[in-house]
């Protein structure tokens, strides 16, 4: 159930632009594998352009501040990016969080197909995730 | 050596908690290698710090200091927002790489954390991103 820093997701209007600047100006790589496969047809159809230093991935996401009025879910992703963490037990992390009385967005797998995210805050507002690739 | 990701950090009013959350929930651990000596000088930023890993990445909680760009003449504050840090190998190539990208910097050196040669700039969304060289 440990958690991996997995990715930073960074929401922006400019995807473009930013991606310009993450490989260029950062240096970082177009990433090509294990790479989400985005569901755009269940709440949130943005662009999302995907960098790496080689370890750690940089989401680039088409800000969306209607993504958790379209989908019913509190903790909105994409309105202002995300920090990602990936765990190979989820249901075990979800009964961690409940004991430890934290809330979150219960995503499943409808913002990507394989993936089962949930979302929740820090004390800060911070946006985290965790997730678990499926078998 | 292009930069690879070193550290997040979230500046923040709520040290002590933030810090127990991400310790209890998310299951990080405290790590005492490879954090920066803070200089700890109350002309440029003093504030209290606690540092976190995963096993590779770091995670700084910091206290949030709004006015250290004030005080320090320095253009981006790292500590009001928070930031994402990367390291290079060579600060001096890559100051040479962001003014060929036109890319403006704030230019702290060693200022805040001995031994490390810190730069601060924008991305185009307004994210504060960091760029060091270790030194020692």
């Amino acid at each position: 159930m440990k958690l991996k820093l997995h990715h930073i997701n960074l929401a922006t209007t400019d995807v473009t632009g930013m991606d310009r600047f993450y490989q260029r100006v950062m240096g970082q790589a177009r990433e090509t594998a294990g790479l989400p496969v985005l569901e755009k047809k269940q709440g949130y159809a943005g662009d999302v352009a995907f960098t790496t230093d080689g370890n750690i991935q940089t989401h680039l996401a088409q800000r969306d501040v209607m993504a958790g009025m379209a989908t019913g879910q509190v903790v909105n992703p994409v309105a202002r990016g995300h920090i990602a963490f990936r765990t190979d037990d989820l249901a075990a992390f979800k009964a961690h969080l409940d004991a430890k009385g934290v809330p979150y967005s219960d995503w499943g797998n409808r913002a990507v197909a394989g993936w089962r995210q949930i979302f929740f805050y820090d004390p800060d507002g911070n946006v985290i995730e965790v997730h678990e690739v499926e078998e | 050596m292009k930069p690879k990701l070193h550290h997040i950090n979230l500046s923040t009013d709520k040290v002590e908690e933030m810090d127990a959350f991400y310790r209890e929930v998310l299951g990080l651990e405290r790590c005492d290698e490879d954090i920066p000596a803070l200089r700890m000088d109350e002309e440029v930023y003093a504030g209290d710090v606690t540092f976190l890993t995963d096993g590779d990445i770091h995670l700084h909680i910091a206290r949030k200091d709004v006015e250290a760009g004030f005080r320090t003449g320095q253009l981006v504050n790292p500590v009001l927002e928070g930031h994402v840090a990367y390291r290079v190998d060579d600060i001096e190539a890559f100051k040479t790489h962001l003014e060929a990208e036109a890319a403006p910097f704030s230019n702290w050196g060693d200022s805040a954390v001995a031994g490390w040669h810190q730069v601060y700039f924008y991305d185009p969304e307004g994210n504060v991103i960091e760029v060091h060289e270790r030194r020692t």
